[in-house]
């Protein structure tokens, strides 16, 4: 009896579809964790003092602002929509300075070309940090929810939390799909410009609505939203870490 | 083993590169063009910076772009605009690229060490490099390619800036490397390749214009390259009917070195010369 011996070209090829196909895939998740490991938080962030410097002096500047509000003489002076308006706007600040300048440093230095060639190359990094300055920004917001709690701004604490979530997530959606569908970081630098602008505008022309949405809609729904919108913007973020596109970030 | 298949490469409307085909084993491989034939672009395109327009590139069969990090991990790149943080030292600033390369701290501690000795940088690698002189500049440029002790060297004009010393330390470095990778070099300097590069990869009109070995490309000249002496009077309107690589004031005449196909109005004084690959190129880049 003859049996065919597979050629070197088959036995490879099967070699490859067992590997593939038999060893658990790494999710994205666990490649992050990965990546924290070997990195650690000193090179991941690596230059980007001077930028938390100045995201963290806008956000000192917000609480200040507030505790200003709060001192005002007259208790329940400042309106609720002006509050939520103003939180659902201005909560993202943190997130939106550390990306944004983050993106233009990484672009004006000429390093861009040797760390997209590295293992870990600048768009990795980029995602992590994205994810972090997220999670801070989050934080942040609760803070400032119980600040306003505090200095009795507002009472309904977790509503005033979520207005920040949604107005975080909404702003995070926008500007990791305009850099992904973009061409570099112009169209994220232009989202990030209009958006208070845009706010402002949403609040002028169509006053119910977007009230309807930061107070009246009932929190579960608010909830369902803005969990939709974070779920897109880890989705976006996914797309980033694998770069399917040249010029990502430059 | 790494694969060029039919690559084209457009910006817009302009085409950069048209169907390449080339290959690269092991050895040293001298890209030499003009300013502006697509040699950066071939490059970006190997290291993934850029992305082909048609075609692929393959690494051992893999299309490289669908091998990510596996890929990278086999690649150093010194760019032709090289980048570097002005308020590091060499060793802080290699520090981090091995970090970002996968390296292990202690490995790379070591790697570092002795790569800056390899440059010449040993003395000044805690020095900020703000305070460094160009040529000090790319040589950590260099060390930066050769620092995960890649299979795969691309170096986009790794000599300018470089003194004639350090030029030669440079060449032997790369000799000693090439034994087993790939080393891809573009550079102007003709002499560089001349005697390092054991294939020369010509680019002409957005294509592969050829891609032999230095003495079969300088064969090619064989009988085609003449000098002689002309008295001064007669210079220019010699130099208006010849194709003169160069031109050498003597007292009382001057002396040409030229490229001619065939014998035809040779003066009389021409002698043969042993073409050199300054010649070939000048030959194959002359303006009609
Ligand atoms: N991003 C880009 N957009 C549009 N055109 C480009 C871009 N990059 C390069 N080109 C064009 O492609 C051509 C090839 O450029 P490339 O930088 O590859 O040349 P080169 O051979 O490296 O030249 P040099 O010797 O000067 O370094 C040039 O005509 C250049 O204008
Ligand atoms: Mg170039």
């Amino acid at each position: 009896m003859k049996i065919e011996y597979p050629t070197p070209q088959e036995q490879h090829d099967s070699i490859e579809r067992i590997v593939k196909y038999g060893l658990p895939q790494r999710s994205a998740f666990a490649e992050l964790r990965e990546m924290f490991r070997s990195l650690g938080p000193r090179v991941i962030f690596y230059g980007q003092g001077d930028v938390m410097f100045i995201a963290a002096m806008a956000v000192a500047f917000i609480a200040y602002y507030l505790v200003q509000l709060a001192c005002q003489p007259g208790i329940g002076k400042v309106a609720p929509e002006y509050l939520y308006s103003f939180l659902f706007t201005v909560s993202p600040t943190m997130y939106l300075l550390l990306c944004l300048l983050g993106f233009w440093k990484e672009k004006l230095s000429t390093v861009y070309d040797i760390k997209m060639t590295c293992k870990y190359t600048v768009c990795h990094l980029a995602v992590f940090r994205m994810l972090a300055f997220s999670c801070a920004n989050i934080v942040v917001n609760m803070l400032t929810a119980g600040l306003c709690c505090l200095l009795h701004l507002e009472s309904d604490f977790w509503r005033m939390f979520m207005v920040s979530a949604s107005g975080l997530f909404l702003l995070s959606v926008l500007l990791i799909y305009s850099l992904l569908f973009g061409r570099g970081i112009i169209p994220p630098t232009v989202v990030s410009v209009v958006w208070v602008p845009a706010n402002l505008l949403c609040n002028a022309l169509a006053k119910d609505t977007y009230w309807h949405f930061l107070r009246v809609v009932p929190l579960p729904l608010h909830i369902a939203v803005t969990a939709a919108l974070a779920c897109l913007y880890i989705f976006g973020l996914k797309r980033l870490f694998l770069r399917k596109k040249e010029r990502v970030l430059c | 083993m790494l694969t060029v298949q039919n690559v084209t490469k457009r910006f817009g409307s302009f085409t950069a590169l048209e169907d390449i085909n080339l290959e690269f084993g092991k050895g040293v491989y001298g890209l030499l063009a003009p300013n502006g034939a697509g040699k950066t672009t071939l490059m970006k395109m190997i290291v993934t910076l850029l992305f082909p327009t048609k075609g692929r590139i393959l690494c051992d069969g893999k299309e490289i772009l669908s091998m990510g990090e596996n890929y990278r991990e086999k690649i150093g790149y010194l760019p032709q605009e090289f980048g570097y943080y002005r308020n590091d030292s060499p060793r802080q600033y290699l520090r981090y690229l091995g970090a970002l390369k996968g390296l292990e701290r202690k490995a790379a501690e070591i790697r570092i060490d002795r790569l800056l000795e390899k440059v010449g940088l040993a003395d000044v690698k805690d020095k900020k490099m703000k305070k460094f002189s160009g040529g000090m500049v790319q040589r950590v440029g260099i060390a930066q390619a050769l620092l995960g002790n890649p299979e795969i060297l691309v170096l986009d004009e790794p000599t300018a800036g470089l003194d004639p010393k350090e030029r030669a330390r440079f060449r032997n470095l790369i000799s000693e490397l090439s034994k087993d990778r790939t080393v891809i070099l573009s550079t102007h300097i003709v002499s560089d390749i001349e005697s390092v590069a054991n294939r020369i990869v010509m680019l002409k009109d957005h294509s592969v214009y050829c891609d032999t070995d230095c003495s079969s490309l300088c064969g090619m000249m064989g009988g085609k390259v003449f000098e002689c002496s002309v008295p001064q009077k007669e210079a220019d309107s010699f130099e208006m009917s010849h194709l003169v690589i160069s031109r050498r004031e003597e007292p009382g005449q001057t002396h040409f070195r030229f490229a001619q196909d065939g014998e035809k109005g040779l003066p009389p004084q021409a002698k043969p010369v042993q073409p050199d690959l300054e010649d070939v190129f000048l030959y194959v880049y002359r303006e009609d």
